[in-house]
């Protein structure tokens, strides 16, 4: 589907002040689109801002600064009532499977949840929305009845996911959906997600510190770093061919399960710096082996380099031929 | 299939609270004192061998006898009948008393935990609720129960609202403390994200994951309270006499101590004693049962 | 040359109110001198219990229930306390995962790694801390003189997890245990810690047994691995042969699932991993594709596979999958 994105956000601003008169900018103008249908992922380490990103499209937090249309609607300018009844639209599922789900309720009131900021659904069709849903994941209609502790944590990710889906939203927001799972079930939960987002035509916002997580469920990615995007464009592309440093480090970092690939040398020096008290600059400059003195005066401006990947780094253009050091 | 649900060792909560409850000796014999004032309150006045509010004809101040096994008082009446009547009037006052003061104190500790620190009109009230329960805690708790009956005259059901109205901040504390906890853990986001409104959320979410502390609180607090009555009692200010009553068969007993007639006070306390001692007991036992820690 | 580590036939029970459980069985591990094994296995394996019990640290419920773990030589089950106190931090160390939950917020640095040196050798506060920066130093910590004043929560996770590496190396460690080395830090950051730690065992002549659930790791800086399930060692191979050929069915689920979830390709279809060990038999029995009537009945024990050195797997159908007539 075309014509207008589903999310839009612009300019995002999120200050949280931390005392002594300081102020830690979590989030800095972020900008970004979802299209219906479509998987973005947000990926970056801590203190990257990706989870306050997250939260402050839910309106969990309230942004600082910025622009959030979901759909053709400013959510921005909605009371918090009429953004209740949005809620149903756009869903979220959670990092920790079991402290997502309230302990002393059944799995399928749980489910059933969401549903009641629906008018006009009886208990009956309630029910049927949920045993619907639990069936989308793939548990059984005897699920209905359990509580959260008799499940596995593969298990309550699924009723997690469930929960997400009884309201057939727009958009779903994945937080780190797999980072509390073991290697099998991980990998099972991506499958299902996947399979979900194609046979329901659902879009994803996939939060994780993990960029090959991402890889098999996202169409495009968003590289961010102490809280700007750094690197956004079509998945494929950024793995193949990372324009900015730290898309490349992250990259780099990962360790293929297979002995015989060659470890990458390029590895980002020192420690990630405080959000607190950034860097002037490119936040990234200390750390880059690329880094010239530009870099240390001014941020980078995000360039668009084709193929709708936009990159903040001066020499975004050079990198495709750079070897490692 | 995927319909696979871990196999968990059958067990109900009764099989588990027997083989809690087998192997702690001070939970039983708590749990027995309980059981034992619960059926004196309600069969204690007719289970006595003689009258509880009638002089008995013959000689006052019988020390124990087969006849009288607990002597008897001032007045010549059975002091083993009126101990055993006595719950009947100072468990109903602890009981209702409790009741009130936990309702009311753990609806108004969710409300200030769970709207505290937040803004505006909800917070104002999280901040009010907290100030009142300082206001009143700030008092030695008997001399201002003593205050309140003197306030309204001595009286049953004055002693009872007295009791609750000192009792609400306890129970405020503890719920807002469990609350605090509770309210940040990631399910109640998760409600916030199905679209539940705040004040839904506070009652239907995050009360029954709080209500643990409190509950366990309960019984020390019905203890707590038979004591207190007791000592209004004492000082005239509670359950009038001749109703039976542990602190008023004390007080009239305390003024024969002193000529030798050793009876009329003592057992009534130890009774009392031992009564408050059980609740305290059932207390910290259910504190260490209802952990989930201790939940394997 | 005798091996550094000998684990043979370790058990390890849990006491419950109705009656004790095995939860580590017939545990057999050799680590060479110098050599760095990598133990892999999902959480509830039983990976961390059989560090605990290498370190003598098992408390009840747990106890070890037969077998030997020999240092050295040295025979380490039964050994007192007092004797364990001497090789634990001296010989045999030991990091942990979340390395910040692990130092003493109330102390310094500097002064816990000065304790870690003072507590096996009768050295001045002075020369202690003198040793101390030396250690900061040499796990790539700036500034160590001034970071010896810092408290833990002061530094970032990595850096906590440079100065549990320091305290590790305080001695000449002959081994090092590292549980989950990478967990809770950042990727960009995991990598320079691995690399750190490989650098310093080799340099040191320690041996490393590195315990975590990612096979890339293992991949990386192991030179052999241990899979464990349900408590037991299902196959202990070289790292060339275990990544190039893995034979025990988990194993290669396993490994398929760590290439998927990196490539984001070869999908299949799974539905059985939520499956929970069997409780007779084989105790992968219920999750294997090639599961035969036999495996319900016996318990196949860990044996060494024809014609591949130091490759061994506790499965019956072994030979036929080493052999590729049946596909696991």
């Amino acid at each position: 589907m075309t014509g207008t994105p589903l999310l839009t956000v612009e300019g995002l601003d999120k200050d949280f002040p931390v005392g002594g008169g300081r102020i830690l900018k979590a989030v800095q103008g972020v900008s970004f689109e979802i299209a219906r249908g479509e998987a973005l992922a947000l990926v970056g380490e801590s203190g990257s801002g990706k989870t306050t990103t997250g939260r402050c499209l839910l309106r969990l937090i309230e942004p600082t600064a910025g622009a959030i249309r979901f759909d053709g609607v400013d959510l921005r300018a909605l009371g918090l009532r009429r953004f209740r009844a949005m809620r149903p639209r756009m869903q979220m599922v959670f990092q920790e499977p079991y402290e997502s789900l309230s302990p002393r309720m059944r799995i399928g009131r749980l489910i059933e949840e969401p549903l009641r900021m629906l008018p006009g659904l009886d208990a009956a069709e309630r029910r049927r929305r949920a045993l619907e849903a639990l069936a989308m994941v793939r548990l059984g209609a005897d699920a209905y009845d359990r509580y959260p502790h008799q499940f596995s944590a593969g298990q309550q990710q699924r009723v997690g996911i469930a929960r997400a889906l009884v309201t057939r939203p727009d958009l779903v927001l994945l937080d780190e959906p797999t980072s509390a799972l073991d290697v099998s079930i991980r990998a099972e939960i991506l499958d299902l997600l996947s399979d979900l987002q194609a046979d329901l035509g659902l879009a994803y916002l996939f939060i994780s510190h993990d960029l090959t997580a991402v890889r098999r469920v996202c169409q495009r990615v968003a590289i961010m770093y102490l809280g700007r995007i750094v690197e956004i464009g079509e998945t494929e592309q950024i793995f193949e061919r990372p324009l900015h440093p730290y898309s490349r480090a992250l990259l780099s970092s990962v360790l293929y399960p297979d002995p015989r690939r060659r470890l990458s040398r390029f590895l980002l020096q020192g420690e990630i710096p405080s959000p607190i008290d950034l860097p002037r600059g490119c936040h990234l400059h200390a750390r880059c082996p690329w880094a010239e003195d530009r870099c240390a005066e001014a941020y980078p401006p995000i360039d668009d380099h084709g193929q709708g990947r936009r990159v903040a780094c001066y020499r975004a253009a050079e990198m495709a031929d750079m070897r490692e050091t | 299939m995927a319909d696979l649900t871990l196999d968990l060792p059958r067990r109900t909560a009764t099989t588990d609270f027997v083989a809690f409850a087998r192997g702690r000796p001070g939970f039983l014999f708590g749990l027995a004192v309980v059981a034992l004032s619960v059926l004196l309150a309600v069969f204690g006045p007719l289970i006595g061998p003689y009258p509880t509010e009638t002089a008995l004809p013959g000689q006052p101040l019988q020390p124990p006898s087969w006849r009288h096994p607990m002597g008897t008082d001032v007045s010549n009446m059975d002091i083993l009948s009126r101990v055993i009547a006595a719950p009947r009037i100072d468990l109903t006052i602890a009981l209702v008393s409790t009741a009130i003061a936990f309702v009311v104190g753990v609806l108004l500790g969710v409300v200030s935990g769970f709207f505290g620190g937040g803004r505006g009109v909800p917070r104002l009230m999280s901040e009010g609720i907290m100030r009142g329960a300082d206001i009143i805690q700030a008092f030695p708790v008997f001399i201002f129960a003593l205050a309140l009956v003197g306030f309204r005259g001595p009286g049953t059901e004055n002693v009872v609202a007295a009791l609750a109205f000192l009792n609400v901040p306890y129970f405020l504390r503890i719920t807002r403390g469990a609350v605090l906890q509770v309210r940040e853990r990631p399910f109640v986001e998760a409600q916030r994200c199905a679209g539940n409104s705040e004040l839904r959320i506070a009652f239907v979410h995050v009360m029954p994951n709080a209500l643990t502390p409190p509950l366990a609180n309960l019984s020390p607090t019905i203890g707590f309270s038979i004591l207190l009555t007791s000592g209004l009692s004492f000082v005239g200010a509670g359950v009038p006499v001749p109703t039976p009553e542990w602190g008023s068969m004390i007080a009239i007993g305390a003024s024969n101590m002193m000529t030798g007639q050793w009876w009329t006070a003592l057992f009534p306390g130890l009774v009392l004693g031992l009564t408050i001692l059980g609740y305290a007991l059932v207390g910290d036992g259910l504190k260490e049962y209802l952990d989930p820690v201790n939940k394997r | 040359m005798a091996p550094l580590l000998d684990i043979g036939a370790l058990g390890v029970d849990l006491a419950t109110a109705g009656g004790s459980r095995r939860i580590v069985d017939d545990l057999s591990l050799r680590v060479g001198q110098r050599e760095s094994v990598g133990i892999v296995g999902e959480s509830g394996s039983g990976k961390t219990i059989l560090i605990r019990a290498v370190l003598g640290l098992l408390d009840p419920p747990l106890a070890v229930a037969g077998g030997s773990i020999a240092f050295d030589g040295r025979e380490l089950v039964g050994l007192d306390e007092r004797r364990f106190r001497e090789i634990r931090g001296r010989d045999i160390a030991l990091t942990t995962p979340e390395p910040r939950k692990h130092l003493n917020p109330l102390l310094t640095v500097g002064r816990q790694i000065a304790n870690v040196i003072r507590a096996h050798r009768d050295v001045a506060h002075a020369a202690a801390a003198e040793e101390a920066i030396g250690l900061l130093r040499a796990v790539g910590i700036p500034d160590p003189e001034r970071r010896m004043a810092a408290y833990p929560h002061e530094l970032s996770g990595g850096m906590c997890q440079r100065v549990i590496i320091a305290m590790a190396l305080a001695h000449r460690t002959r081994l090092l245990l590292v549980d989950e080395p990478t967990a809770g830090l950042d990727v960009t950051i995991s990598r320079q810690i691995l690399d750190l730690m490989h650098q310093l065992a080799e340099s040191h002549g320690t041996a490393l047994v590195l315990v975590s659930r990612d096979l890339g790791v293992v991949a990386h800086y192991c030179r052999r691995v241990a899979v464990m399930y349900a408590g037991r060692i299902v196959e202990d191979a070289s790292v060339a042969a275990f990544f190039e050929r893995p034979v025990h069915p988990y194993s290669r689920q396993l490994l398929r699932a760590a290439v998927a979830a990196r490539d984001g390709a070869a999908r299949e279809r799974r539905s059985s991993a939520l499956l929970p060990p069997a409780e007779t038999g084989c105790a992968f029995r219920l999750r294997c594709p090639v599961a035969v009537a036999e495996c319900a009945a016996t318990a196949p024990p860990l044996a060494p596979l024809a014609g591949a050195a130091g490759h061994a797997a506790r499965c019956l159908r072994a030979a036929a999958i080493a052999a590729g007539e049946i596909a696991a």
